[in-house]
């Protein structure tokens, strides 16, 4: 489940205490990355009721390299939101895709202009710079209503304008991820967009595969994060965590993580099916040669490995890609695997590497019984104020009179019980 | 030996009726073909309803249920969400109701009044196949028809028209309040208005031809004709069709779920929607406030089946249960 989930299990009492379990773990020898799971430890209180086999990651800006050489513009010029919004208003005005048609593109296009679960922004943090539209402490302790913000408000009076200046494609509102980023690598580029905020890592070799796959100039630049965003955002680990059965006896819990956790960290065989795959079927250490769109002899490309070397296969659902993962990102793990298979992808080692230099971590999450209850209403009530004033250019504050008025007190409720604590 | 009932027919004979036990032996075959059928209701449609006890409970995807009375029902009650959703429910499906039926009765008159035969089993045909369309395919392609974007093409054809500047943001004709009722009317009109006819033009054949010789002698023109004599026979079956699809009411769901949208909540939200979100669209659901919502949900929908039933009576002389 994502962190935020997590916070809003907390206080149930469902969630089984695995602290002892997981610092007795066999996997503990081959722990890179221990402050992952010593955060998760924070947030119970100096107990762990949940494992994090990876860590957040987060989003970066990815920006179409062929859109930005036929406007003659440079990434290194790309440095404050004013530089960053002139580029997306030229993505949108002239004609970057160059089917002679102006204004039938966009600059960006995202998931929404708020994401449900924390940290939110992810999407278009370069609109929502330092604002938090969640529950956030501050640097003295105390948790406000960071949607109710100046800087939250100042977020939504930039999406307004963006949205009436066409540089954010309107489609956005409704738009969920798959739909969003098939628009940004059709192709057809009539409607499609020149930058797009995705997951850093495994993603930027992925979305390179889809242009080339989609015809189109494969090269995407990674932007660094402009002046006002200081750093990306990795969000909190997502975390997997065992029911507690209330029968006081840990018998059944302890063998839920020892053969399930335990083997999902063991650095080899199972491990190994979890990052890549089954044997032969996703990779393979065995001889082989294949070939990648066999018929066109300019994206056509010939592998050849021998035998024990470890190897991706042929993707089973596009004969013309490398498989990529199965559910854990290698670069992600918090463990290493010891059995030294490793993906050789240069394009997810850069991706991996330019988000940790570029990165900040997400504020934590809220633990409040009276959120997990109406985390939802809540959730419905910031929509409703940010469609007001991004679709229908409605005034700020009255959008926010509005949500205050239908769920100030949610969120005073919330507030009591976060500062309670 | 039980004693049988006895019975007195309109002739003045004395009947014996047998004793049940003896009955039910006597129609043993055809209640060990009715046993299958009648275990399987009682699994699938009344066993569930046990689970309407959980409206007055806390029930959460995990850990015990705990008894809160009326809890839910006044957080319900209470919710301006709620009362948009019912109100929604009610506007949308009635008119809904009204429309298509209003629609299809007009499309089967003009079906009945063409002469080409090979004309009319073709347009049946086409104005039957959307009905055979999902909403979630139906859903995909309004969308991309309606979209705001520069791919539009609805906003495409009315900037060519001037009716949008060049330089304009295209109308979200799905995400605006004062659109997506219209549209979503518009839509319900294209897919269901076909099949709609189906019933109409059953009742439109079996008029009697000599209803309309006569209205020929007497020189009626063509309108008058559908005014006096096709109207009035479609008025009993367009009742019963009304009469019956008010029950249905609220059960709106799949039509709203594919086509709305956070943008317009106020105007398209229903009561199935809502239930969806507050027990799919949150991370710890509460099932025992899903489960009382949905229990007013079909209280009202009973008392609706209920006020049909004798308006049925009134109108047909029999009731629909």
């Amino acid at each position: 489940m994502p962190a935020d989930m997590y916070a809003q299990y907390l206080p149930t009492g469902m969630l089984w205490d695995m602290t002892d379990a997981y610092d007795n773990a066999d996997f503990q020898s081959r722990m890179l990355l221990p402050g992952i799971n010593e955060a998760v430890r924070e947030k119970g209180n100096g107990r762990l009721y949940g494992f994090s086999p990876t860590y957040g990651n987060g989003c970066v800006t990815y920006v179409k390299k062929a859109w930005m050489d036929a406007l003659g513009i440079k990434v290194e010029d790309i440095k404050t939101y004013d530089d960053y919004y002139a580029m997306l208003k030229r993505f949108h005005d002239e004609d970057p895709d160059g089917n002679g048609v102006n204004g039938d593109t966009y600059g960006v296009v995202a998931a929404g202009f708020i994401g449900n679960e924390a940290p939110y922004i992810n999407y278009l943090p370069e609109f929502w710079q330092d604002a938090y539209p969640g529950f956030i402490q501050g640097d003295d302790g105390v948790w406000t209503d960071g949607f109710q913000s100046d800087a939250s408000k100042a977020a939504l009076l930039r999406l307004q304008q963006a949205y009436k200046d066409g540089v954010i494609d309107p489609e956005t509102l409704t738009a969920s991820t798959k739909i969003a980023r098939e628009k940004w690598f059709s192709n057809d580029q009539t409607g499609s967009s020149g930058a797009y905020t995705y997951w850093a890592g495994r993603w930027y070799q992925t979305l390179t595969d889809y242009f080339v796959k989609n015809d189109l100039d494969p090269e995407l630049v990674m932007l660094p994060p402009i002046e006002e965003v200081g750093a990306y955002i990795n969000r909190e680990a997502p975390v997997w965590v065992i029911i507690d059965d209330g029968d006081g006896d840990n018998a059944r819990e302890q063998a839920i993580f020892d053969k399930f956790f335990e083997t999902m960290m063991d650095g080899d065989v199972v491990q190994t099916l979890w990052t890549y795959g089954a044997e032969d079927v996703h990779w393979s250490v065995h001889a082989e040669e294949f070939v990648t769109n066999p018929d066109d002899p300019e994206k056509r490309k010939e592998y050849s490995y021998e035998e024990g070397e470890f190897h991706l296969k042929l993707s089973l659902t596009n004969p013309n890609a490398l498989w990529a993962k199965n559910l854990f990102d290698p670069n992600l793990v918090v463990c290493e695997l010891t059995n030294g298979y490793g993906d050789p992808s240069e394009l997810l080692l850069q991706g991996s590497k330019f988000f940790s230099e570029n990165s900040k971590d997400a504020p934590m999450a809220p633990i409040s019984e009276t959120y997990t209850n109406e985390a939802g209403t809540i959730y419905d009530a910031k929509l409703a104020a940010v469609t007001e004033v991004v679709i229908n250019g409605g005034d700020v504050d009255a959008a926010m009179q509005t949500y205050v008025s239908t769920v100030g007190g949610i969120i005073d409720q919330c507030l009591n019980d976060l500062n309670a604590q | 030996m039980k004693k049988s009932k006895q019975a007195v027919t309109s002739t003045g004979v004395t009947v014996r009726e047998k004793p049940l036990g003896m009955r039910i032996w006597n129609c043993r075959g055809y209640y060990l073909m009715f046993l299958p059928v009648f275990i399987f209701v009682i699994i699938m449609n009344y066993w569930p309803m046990l689970g309407i006890r959980y409206a007055f409970y806390d029930y959460k995807p995990v850990g015990q249920p705990a008894w809160i009375g009326l809890g839910h029902f006044t957080k319900m009650f209470s919710t301006s969400a709620f009362w948009t959703a019912f109100r929604n429910t009610l506007e949308l499906s009635i008119i809904r109701l009204l429309i298509t039926t209003f629609a299809s009765v007009i499309v089967s008159v003009f079906l009945n009044e063409m002469g080409n035969l090979l004309a009319k089993k073709t347009l049946q045909t086409v104005i039957y196949l959307p009905h055979f369309m999902s909403w979630a395919v139906v859903a995909s392609i309004f969308s991309l028809l309606l979209s705001p974007s520069s791919t539009g093409m609805i906003n495409g054809w009315l900037r060519d028209l001037g009716y949008i500047a060049q330089d304009q943001s295209g109308i979200y004709f799905l995400a605006d309040s004062k659109w997506w009722r219209p549209i979503f009317y518009t839509i319900n009109i294209w897919k269901e208005t076909g099949w709609g006819t189906i019933i109409f033009l059953a009742t439109l054949s079996g008029i009697n031809p000599e209803l309309y010789e006569a209205a020929d002698i007497d020189g009626a023109t063509r309108m008058q004709k559908i005014r006096f004599v096709t109207f009035p026979a479609l008025s009993n079956t367009i009742i019963t069709v009304l009469i019956l699809n008010l029950a249905k009411v609220m059960n709106m769901f799949e039509p709203v779920f594919v086509l709305y949208n956070n943008a317009v909540y106020d105007v398209s939200d229903v009561i199935s929607t809502y239930v969806y979100r507050q027990t799919f669209a949150i991370a710890l659901p509460n099932y025992g406030y899903s489960t009382a919502v949905g229990l007013f949900r079909s209280l009202v929908g009973g008392i609706l089946v209920l006020v049909c039933n004798w308006a049925s009576k009134k109108t047909r002389g029999r009731g629909i249960v």
